[in-house]
């Protein structure tokens, strides 16, 4: 074992979790902001790319911090959304959920720098729990099926992971997580991989568990768990062409979804498997300028995204309403929610000076620089859907559209603190461009203000804008809710198993009191003859049932294959 | 109000997509257009790009919605959204 040169910002988190536990109160939001800020100085000053720790335990060669670009860049999101969800959240006094989120963002930090499969795992895990603290944390009636759907979704996924991992490492006989080669246990892991991605149709989870989570909760549920399985693709399966037409599919279906959603929050989660789709084509592309774009967009992404939530959550805090036909005409009485939400809003459907445009074109350029020409052009078709549903749909039926009278609590200054740092990083990522591409994981040739660039996108902008103002009416939001793939498990999956179960729960309780009525019979002739057989109190029947019909079924079996 | 709201919106949205046409035939007779996408060098190209796919998100999501996905608010219980 080597003496570690630095120690991963995981375990600085950690602490921070087990600190703020303990901490008085009042001062665990301090304490909270103050681990991301530790974790951007460590991220500055002390984890150069290059750095890495190795150890040896349990026979395995582990490498739990490994640095590079890459994963330096998504940490730098993660830390920055940090401290923004931190002065977000600085209301909110539950130490349980401050504890939970530093938790789960170490598992993020974690799988980040994680140079192993087996820490990998670890902390992938560590991420699962501690994110469904938070989907509990919403408290709402729908909040405890939500995160019992959302945990038993990424246990089964991360179950198919470490099958993949174990299947893999006794194949190559190594645990290092770079690049891999297709096989069958490959592809296991990139559909563990691709659960927490979200790609359709494995993407039921993330709609039906963000909107129930708290409102402090979601703005780290959207920026961690989908931008680490984005990495883990950038980093493990860069170039797998599945990825493009997974990753342009997902940009359309979620666009779709947005299209028809009510909820402001499941609208923004629907958004989030739209734009994850982004990265993910990146991801498949897999050239040095897509695996940049991917980075930046996943970097961009992580901000205007926990802005927009944010903006949401606001809105939920102050109305304790999230449905867009409960909402309406409130602009007069949150004009400063209002004003930062539209920066996210503009941010994150291309506008110039503001950091999707500068990020989202990379990935658009290298589709383009690839010869794919054809997903270049789905991909601005889904920028299109971007505007439609979060820069126009959500905010006009949300603080335009018909007035409704409802009573309105105040925003937390903390609050208005937290979205505004998120929508100062989204005009200085838009504006100064350079500084930000110099971090990206490979350095790029790519100018994003030309002259052309800009008229085509103020061109398409400002008529999908004409667009919505001519057709409003189809656009306005119904009382209604999405089918999406969760149905399978919430609706199908329970059916299915009345219809298989009941009759065999039937068959099972009909064999157990013959069985038991059978040794009751047999007790009752052995007492007649003087030794009482105490069967019934001290052996369970059906174990017992169950124990002979395994052996039954294993002669048959055994039977059939010798015959 | 709302009215009022749309058509001043209308109004705006309309005098920008003229800006950006004129800005965008300037471009053409300058010979700037730069892109490997087959037409995007005509003029308007990109405004009626916009407008089909606005048409097909639109039209499209709630012909799905209508047939088969949007169902009742309780459909997976009361207590669920």
């Amino acid at each position: 074992m080597t003496m570690p040169e630095a120690l991963s910002p995981a375990f600085l988190l950690l602490f921070a979790a087990a600190f703020v536990a303990v901490l008085p109160r009042a001062l665990g939001p301090t304490a909270f902001v103050a681990a991301f800020l530790g974790v951007l100085a460590q991220l500055t000053w002390g984890l150069e790319p290059g750095t890495v720790w190795t150890s040896r335990w349990l026979g395995f060669d582990l490498t739990p911090l490994s640095v590079d670009r890459l994963n330096r860049i998504f940490a730098l999101a993660f830390a920055l959304v940090g401290v923004a969800g931190g002065l977000y959240a600085w209301h909110m006094r539950e130490r349980c959920q401050q504890a939970a989120t530093l938790i789960y963002a170490a598992g993020a930090m974690g799988v980040l720098f994680a140079g192993d499969l087996m820490t990998l795992i670890v902390f992938w895990e560590l991420m699962a729990v501690a994110s469904t603290y938070l989907v509990l944390a919403g408290r709402r009636p729908a909040s405890r099926g939500a995160a019992l759907r959302y945990i038993m979704v990424h246990a089964f996924g991360g179950a198919v992971l470490l099958g993949g991992i174990l299947w893999h490492a006794g194949q190559t006989g190594s645990f290092a997580f770079a690049a891999f080669d297709v096989s069958p246990a490959t592809v296991l892991i990139l559909i563990g991989f691709a659960i927490n991605t979200a790609i359709p149709p494995l993407h039921g989870w993330l709609p039906d568990a963000y909107p129930e989570a708290s409102v402090t909760g979601m703005v780290f549920l959207s920026a961690l768990t989908t931008k680490t399985a984005v990495y883990t693709l950038l980093r493990g399966f860069a170039g797998w062409d599945v990825l493009i037409y997974g990753g342009v599919f997902m940009a359309l279906y979620g666009v779709v979804y947005a299209v028809l959603e009510n909820d402001t929050r499941r609208l923004l989660a629907y958004h989030i498997v739209s734009q994850v789709g982004f990265m993910v084509a990146a991801a498949g592309i897999g050239t040095e300028m897509a695996t940049s774009g991917g980075a930046a967009h996943a970097f961009a992404h992580v901000i205007y995204k926990g802005l927009l939530v944010m903006g949401a959550g606001a809105v939920l805090h102050s109305t304790g309403k999230s449905k867009m036909t409960e909402l309406g005409g409130i602009v007069h009485l949150l004009p400063a929610v209002f004003g930062l939400y539209m920066i996210g809003g503009l941010a994150i459907s291309g506008f110039p000076f503001l950091s999707g445009y500068v990020a989202k074109n990379v990935v658009i350029a290298a589709a383009e620089e690839a010869g794919l020409i054809g997903v270049a052009l789905l991909l601005y078709a889904a920028s299109i859907g971007t505007f439609l549903h979060t820069g126009l749909k959500l905010p006009y039926f949300t603080w335009f559209g018909p007035r409704r009278e409802m009573a309105v609590s105040p925003v937390p200054k903390g609050m208005y603190a937290g979205m505004g740092v998120a929508a100062v990083l989204c005009v200085a990522i838009g504006v100064f461009h350079e500084p930000f591409y110099a971090l990206l994981p490979y350095a790029i040739e790519f100018e994003p203000y030309t002259s052309y660039k800009l008229v085509h996108t103020a061109e398409y902008l400002t008529f999908t804008a004409l667009a919505f103002f001519v057709f409003l009416g189809p656009l306005e939001p119904t009382a209604t809710v999405s089918v999406d793939t969760d149905w399978m498990y919430r609706k199908a999956g329970p059916i299915a198993g009345r219809l298989v179960l009941s009759p065999l729960v039937a068959m099972f309780s009909a064999a157990d009191a013959a069985v038991r009525g059978l040794v009751l019979a047999a007790s009752g002739l052995a007492s007649l003859g003087g030794s009482r057989v105490e069967w019934e109190k001290g052996i369970p029947i059906g174990a017992a049932l169950a124990g002979a019909l395994i052996v039954f079924g294993g002669l048959v079996i055994l039977g059939l294959w010798q015959g | 109000v709302e009215r009022r709201f749309r058509r001043r919106c209308l109004g705006i949205g309309l005098a920008a997509g003229v800006v950006s046409l004129i800005a965008d035939y300037i471009l053409v007779l300058g010979n700037h257009h730069a892109t490997p996408i087959w037409g995007s060098g005509a003029v308007g190209y990109w405004p009626f790009f916009a407008a089909f796919w606005f048409l097909v998100f639109v039209f499209g999501s709630k012909w799905i919605g209508k047939v088969s996905i949007q169902k009742r608010e309780n459909y997976y219980g009361d207590d669920d959204a």
